[in-house]
């Protein structure tokens, strides 16, 4: 059997179910390997799925290109000094700061990670969790909105579109606040405001892939 | 240290007394988490580590968190107490062979929660239960994530949640896992 993607012999068979549909991929060990499909049967899950996420053909699409010049260019993180060509090396980052500078790069890989989602509406920390419900409320009215509009329901629509405006302003106000907490020298419990880091960039003990779990399981 | 973990009874997880034990060997609950100001290990320098180390271990150890919790320095541990952390699920491989200050707090004598600190991330938080017990590991995993939250501030985005090192595991930071024994499985005609 010949690999989907070129001539070679392929080694390497997948079956996926995705929305209650068989998926089938038939790879050569190259192919396999490009799409972050294991060849080794004994790995982590938590290694696999590292690979399958961070695929170097996948991180390419998802960054939009190839070892293009863009990405040679892409601008480094200010406080640990991580570039994204070194990322893209190793699939780790160097601070939360990497998480800003690189932010439409990353996107599209972590909504990979979380099948499809983009924001996060999970626990937060209790300083952060005022914002976190802004933002959840306003992606609501946003669908709302839309929805609004397709309906042509224009007096609703003018009224969600006053209260996002209400919020965003809120939002924004709250960031700022933050921001000037931090600049007083008072770190909060976490998000970005609250970052400082100041990494020393002089490490050279890179992992080339995420660690395993304790004993390998659960 | 060995000799304080190494209980008559063994961890709470391997008694095999919990729900399903038949099929189910044991529930886990790990989250990854990181500490605002100090960059992550991919770039942290040794001084770094060190101050994350000491910090972790004087604001866990100093109450509120858990009780009886054990220090283990694993970067001065000798290779079969390492050895025996691994094979207790209590460390990682990576966290054994790793390199510089690293550490970890373990629950003692039950060993259901161990806090690694300077594996992957700067703090790897895992509650492990005896057969099927996902909620009550995710209860006990919480109070300490609060706990633990109260007293350092951890790193996060409102747009991407908690903030780790391999951008796989962004967001909650969390992980659940069940260990089944297979051939109970088929034995009880489940497969």
């Amino acid at each position: 059997m010949r690999c989907d993607r070129c001539d070679n012999e392929a080694t390497v068979h997948e079956t996926m179910l995705v929305a209650g549909q068989k998926v089938e991929k038939h790879l050569c060990e190259s192919c396999a390997r490009d799409e972050g499909l294991s060849i080794h049967p004994t790995e982590p899950i938590n290694a696999l799925l590292s690979k399958f996420i961070m695929a170097p053909g996948l991180v390419q699409q998802a960054a939009g290109g190839g070892r293009s010049k863009k990405d040679q260019k892409a601008p480094s993180c200010p406080d640990c000094g991580m570039t994204w060509m070194e990322f893209r090396k190793c699939g780790l980052l160097g601070c939360a700061t990497c998480y800003e500078v690189f932010e439409t790069r990353l996107a599209p890989l972590i909504e990979r990670a979380q099948e499809g989602a983009t924001h996060h509406v999970g626990k937060a920390p209790r300083g952060s969790v005022g914002l976190a419900d802004h933002q959840r409320r306003l992606r609501a009215l946003r669908v709302e909105l839309g929805e609004a509009i397709d309906a042509e329901q224009y007096e609703h629509a003018a009224q969600l579109r006053d209260s996002i405006t209400k919020i965003e302003e809120l939002v924004e106000l709250e960031r700022s606040e933050a921001a000037k907490r931090v600049d007083r020298g008072i770190v909060g419990s976490g998000g970005p405001e609250g970052v400082t880091p100041g990494g020393s960039g002089d490490d050279p003990g890179l992992e080339t892939e995420c660690f395993d779990e304790p004993g390998g399981e659960p | 240290m060995s000799g304080e973990l190494l209980g008559v009874d063994g961890p709470e997880w391997l008694r095999a007394d919990g729900s399903d034990s038949d099929v189910v060997m044991s529930s886990r609950v790990r989250l990854a988490r990181n500490i605002a100001g100090f960059p992550f290990l991919t770039k942290a320098s040794d001084e770094d580590r060190s101050q994350v180390l000491e910090l972790v271990r004087d604001r866990v150890l100093a109450g509120g968190v858990a009780e009886g919790l054990l220090w283990v320095d694993v970067a001065e541990a000798s290779e079969d107490e390492r050895h025996l952390l691994v094979e207790r699920h209590l460390i990682s491989r990576q966290h054994a062979r790793g390199r510089g200050a690293r550490g970890a707090a373990i629950s003692a004598p039950d060993e259901r929660l161990a806090i690694m600190v300077n594996e992957e991330d700067h703090l790897r938080i895992q509650v492990m239960r005896s057969g099927l017990a996902v909620a009550e590991a995710m209860t006990q995993i919480d109070a300490v994530d609060d706990a633990i939250e109260g007293q350092i501030g951890y790193a996060f985005s409102p747009r991407f949640g908690y903030l780790t090192t391999c951008p796989t595991n962004v967001g909650t930071g969390m992980r659940v896992s069940v260990m089944l024994h297979l051939p109970g499985l088929r034995m009880t005609g489940e497969i």
